[in-house]
């Protein structure tokens, strides 16, 4: 039974308005998310690989060459298998960089807008054939469903017509579904969807089809048991050996069909939206293919078995119409319909994109910088360019004739895109490999395939080159296969020694180590001429246009969580590597990589940029294994003893900015990590910006102690100390000696209290006398009446008073003396005077041996001092010198100038102090005194005050030999005149 | 080269076996299912390398 023209134009509206409606329906949501998302979906659209050739070609390959014909399904399997070895990779690449098809992905490693050129024109030329194999089945089936016997017969207008027409409707598919988002990064839901039904119904079809083989054609599964048994036709091409070459040359092509085919490439890279999908499918695209190829065996025995005039390609067809079943032949065209629709639909989509971004944007044709009008003509020339390709594989079709069979032309496509894989191997990993390789491999093989595979199957013309090589063959049978794998050679050769005969730009190698799998990638920390993420619009207006680069900038802020006034380093980094992932998206590497550079252009030098390889690591570290997890481990653990060092750690790069901020970095300072990491130092709060910077640049490499005041909390003490290492960062350690500091100060003033104690006796004595004396002279004035007599006794009384008042005032002074937590201020002391206040404390220690104090210094020399800071002093060096004298005792002081410092002597005549004690004297705890005279803090003391009046002090003794070798300490102060005043 | 060790192991054996498999695929013209056993066999092998990944680790 035949089916007229209008027929069959109808069916095919009805099958291909389906497809739009699921289409529709999925990207309106109608179709639940969780059916358009779940990762079946995806395994299935992966199934728009298997076009016309897996719907009809197989079948002539399974009746010609019997087992062979899973060659094909094999060779595809066989990518998803070895998924982690070049799909994950490829993946990766594709995701992180935006790279939506071969030709982007080649040009991201090769870095050159010729290598896109390159891989497009001739990609769209391999296709070529490809796309014609899908119009050629639609066309015959249709001639088939008209009536006719053979395609052959009559190449009339009609079934090129409704060809012609399909074509068409498929032009508008392809533009309403697959040109919805401009960005590679969106899931074109509407496209994924309708390519995994037309997988089911492909599916579906074909096993419809093989149950009407087996229970149609013959009767059942028995019969069709006795007569494969019976028949020694089937056995001799069912067991059909193919020589090894060809066998191998079948595999590998479908193999590289399977990742270099740009619809494969698009459905499984652009259409990805997560890995786990792609996990899924190794082993869910390997069971789709086992599927799809259950029904080939059965139909081509039913093929031998109905020996049907058609070729074996259309035995569904030939089904139907010897069974008379209209039925069957509707199911055997929707199968063909749904294969070739599907292919024809996502490789124009794919190669329009190619064309798009590798031909027409690098051309210029488009004024980027044009406003607000970037999106639309995008949009409006992918879509044009859809048209013209889906119309040139027609064009390509109605030259060809229908002289080649489908095989024929699905091979020559095959092979042409095997050409394709040495460049996609050594994406992630050849990083030795070279532009100029590539398309010198590309141009040799590429030519080969197409002077001895590409015309004379095509155009049925064989070149001088062809004729010599079929005679250099001589069996031409096999040329093809031969040429194939010649051409591969060629092609692999010439990539390798180019590659290693020519000079790899420093472009090229960085872009080699991003790609790489094996080697570890090296970023570099590169600094960028902007301050601040808002600028990067007003940077790429000029090329972008002002609305389009403000939206741009918007979008990878809000993917990156960043805020427009971000100003760190690293940040800017980020955000500089983003907006060219997607602008590669929008417009191709090449063309987003040219922008990019010109608009921001990364400043020369630059060290390894440490944070990005320790995020690298620590994403990809369950994929470490042996030395290197053991490495890995090692680099884990010395980081978390950096990381939990009670010292704060920080380094800084060359450049400024910071590269480590331990955990007790933040709580001495109080600023996260993921706050600072990658910032300037600028960019720290204060005070711990001056006091980093003061001290990175200060001549010392390490300040013992030093106040850091806090806005939000009490004053801290930290110890700073900072080494350089070869690469020229400055490591930072900070110690944390609050604590500390707050004990020293607690025992210094119980050491003043002690002091204090002590000279309680004294005072009272020394306040009674004079106390007495006013109670005298008290009484006395009671009963004196001479005028003369009271003024003298109440003169008296005033001078006792007197006396008390400057007791009690040196002694206040003592004891508030280092209490102070306030500023220290320093100003011109008179030295003699304090050394008098000194001695004169003492003296009110009536306990104490009475001994000799000499104050030989000059009245007229003034020091940069606290007063009463220095009065402590003096008291404490006195009064030690004092209890190490015996009844002859003598305490000298005496001063000298020497420039702008002042030395003050303190000598005694005492026991001294033993050698081995020299060295500790100024530490806490440490005393020659008998036990519970002393508290061993006084010295310890002087050494803080001294330290904080930016003096120092020495210790000499024995000053000399004999019962009393004495003790001399020596303080070194700055001289100071009247007037200035300064605070530290 | 972050390739797991089950693929390589995989890989390894069917290098090995290759001979007497395709001997065994072939020499019973009628038992032409046992191309789908072998295949069966390495879609089981697959799924099992790739079950524990749960996460979108790129």
């Amino acid at each position: 039974m035949n089916f007229s023209l209008a027929q069959i134009l109808l069916f095919v509206a009805v099958y291909l308005s389906g497809l739009f409606a699921v289409a529709y329906l999925a990207d309106r949501g109608t179709i639940p998310a969780r059916i358009t998302k779940h990762p079946a979906v995806y395994v299935l659209s992966l199934g728009v690989f298997a076009g016309a050739m897996a719907s009809n070609g197989v079948i002539d390959i399974a009746y010609h060459y019997g087992y062979n014909f899973l060659l094909y399904y094999a060779g595809a399997g066989l990518v998803f298998v070895l998924a982690t070895m070049l799909l994950f990779p490829l993946l990766r690449l594709s995701r992180v960089y935006q790279l939506s098809s071969l030709a982007d992905m080649l040009v991201f490693r090769f870095r050159s807008p010729r290598v896109g050129a390159a891989i497009t024109i001739a990609m769209c030329l391999a296709l070529l054939p490809m796309l014609a194999l899908q119009i050629q089945a639609v066309g015959d089936s249709v001639h088939i469903l008209a009536g006719h016997d053979h395609p052959l017969d009559d190449a009339g207008f009609h079934h090129e017509g409704v060809a012609l027409l399909t074509c068409l409707v498929i032009v508008v598919f392809a533009i309403l579904f697959g040109t919805r988002h401009l960005s590679s990064q969106d899931r074109n839901t509407g496209l994924v969807t309708a390519m995994a039904f037309e997988s089911l119904v492909k599916l579906a079809a074909l096993s419809l089809l093989m149950l009407v083989a087996i229970y149609g054609v013959f009767d059942g599964h028995g019969d069709m048991q006795q007569w494969l048994q019976q028949s020694p036709a089937a056995e001799q091409q069912l067991t059909r050996r193919l020589p090894l070459e060809h066998t191998h040359s079948l595999m590998l092509v479908f193999f590289a069909g399977a990742v270099c085919m740009p619809h494969i490439f698009h459905m499984l890279f652009a259409e990805n939206t997560d890995t786990r999908d792609l996990r899924s499918a190794t082993w869910g695209m390997p069971l789709y293919m086992m599927l799809l190829s259950l029904p080939v065996l059965p139909l081509a025995w039913a093929g031998m078995r109905l020996q049907h005039d058609l070729p074996m390609a259309y035995t569904g067809l030939a089904m139907g119409a010897s069974l008379a079943s209209p039925a069957v032949s509707s199911i055997a065209f929707v199968a063909t319909l749904s294969a070739a629709s599907a292919t024809i639909i996502v490789a124009t989509l794919a190669l329009a994109n190619m064309c798009l971004n590798h031909l027409v944007l690098p051309s210029r044709l488009l004024n980027l910088g044009q406003d607000g009008s970037i999106y639309r003509n995008l949009k409006w020339l992918r879509r044009a360019l859809i048209a013209v390709l889906i119309l040139a594989g027609y064009l390509f079709y109605l030259s060809l004739s229908g002289r080649q069979s489908l095989v024929e032309l699905g091979l020559v496509a095959f092979s042409g895109t095997l050409q394709f894989l040495p460049g996609l191997v050594a994406t992630p990993y050849w990083p030795r490999a070279n532009r100029i390789g590539l398309l010198a491999g590309l141009w040799g093989g590429l030519g080969f395939w197409f002077f001895t595979v590409m015309l004379p199957t095509t155009r049925g013309y064989l070149p001088e080159i062809g004729i010599w090589f079929s005679a250099l063959v001589g069996d031409t049978e096999n040329i093809w296969a031969t040429a194939t794998v010649l051409a591969l050679s060629i092609n692999v050769a010439l990539f390798v020694v180019v590659s290693l005969l020519t000079r790899t730009s420093e472009e090229e190698r960085v872009a080699a180590e991003i790609c790489s799998m094996d080697d570890l990638a090296r970023p570099i920390r590169q600094m960028l001429p902007l301050t601040s993420a808002a600028e990067f619009a007003d940077k790429l207006a000029p090329a972008l246009g002002e609305n389009t680069a403000q939206a741009e900038l918007e979008r990878a802020l809000q993917q990156l969580q960043f805020a427009r006034s971000e100003s760190r380093p690293y940040a800017l980094r980020r955000l500089r590597r983003r907006i060219e992932a997607n602008l590669s998206g929008l417009l191709g590497p090449a063309v987003a990589h040219n922008i990019v550079e010109r608009c921001i252009p990364i400043q020369a030098g630059g060290t390894e940029d440490i944070n990005l390889i320790e995020r690298s690591l620590d994403a990809s570290h369950q994929y470490f294994t042996g030395l290197a997890a053991d490495l890995d481990a090692l680099r884990r653990r010395y980081r978390e003893t950096l990381d939990t060092l009670p010292v704060g750690i920080c380094s800084l790069g060359s450049d400024g900015e910071l590269i480590m901020w331990n955990r007790s970095m933040q709580d001495i300072t109080g600023v996260a990590a993921a706050d600072v990491l990658g910032s300037l130092l600028s960019a720290l709060p204060e005070p711990w910006q001056t006091l980093f910077d003061d001290f990175r640049n200060h001549e010392s490499n390490s300040v013992l102690k030093t106040e850091v005041e806090e806005a939000s909390s009490d004053s801290r003490w930290v110890s700073l100390h900072k080494t350089e290492t070869l690469e020229g960062d400055v490591i930072l350690l900070v110690e944390d000696i609050t604590a500390f500091e707050r004990m020293e100060e607690e025992l210094l003033h119980n050491e003043r209290l002690a002091s204090i104690g002590r000279l309680a006796a004294g005072v009272a004595h020394e306040i009674g006398n004079p106390v007495t004396g006013i109670a005298c002279l008290a009484q006395n004035l009671e009963y004196a009446e001479d005028p003369e007599e009271i003024s003298s006794t109440a003169g008296e009384i005033l001078k006792q008073t007197e006396r008390v008042t400057r007791i009690v005032e040196s002694l206040v002074n003592f004891s508030h003396a280092g209490s102070s937590t306030g500023e220290l201020e320093l100003m011109p002391c008179n030295l003699a005077d304090c050394v008098d206040e000194a001695v004169h404390l003492l003296s009110l220690d009536r306990d104490a041996p009475s001994i000799v104090f000499r104050n030989h210094c000059d009245r007229e020399i003034l020091v940069l001092a606290d007063s009463q800071r220095l009065l402590q002093v003096f008291v404490n060096l006195l009064g030690n010198a004092r209890d190490a004298c015996d009844e002859t005792g003598l305490v000298q002081v005496q001063s000298f100038t020497r420039g702008q410092r002042v030395l003050i002597d303190v000598d005694d005549n005492g026991c001294g102090i033993p050698a081995t004690l020299k060295s500790q004297v100024f530490e806490p705890f440490v005393t020659t005194k008998d036990p519970g005279t002393g508290t061993g803090l006084g010295l310890a003391l002087v050494y803080s005050i001294m330290e904080d009046l930016g003096g120092s002090i020495h210790l000499t003794s024995p000053l000399q030999s004999g019962h009393n070798p004495g003790t001399r300490f020596t303080l070194e102060l700055a001289l100071a005149n009247y007037g200035e005043t300064f605070a530290m | 080269m972050y390739i797991s060790r089950t693929l390589m192991l995989g890989l390894v054996l069917a290098l090995i076996a290759f001979p007497v498999l395709t001997d065994w695929l072939t020499s019973d013209f009628s038992a032409w299912y046992r191309p789908y056993i072998v295949w069966t066999l390495l879609i089981l092998f697959t799924w099992w390398g790739n079950r524990s990944r749960q996460t979108d680790e790129l």
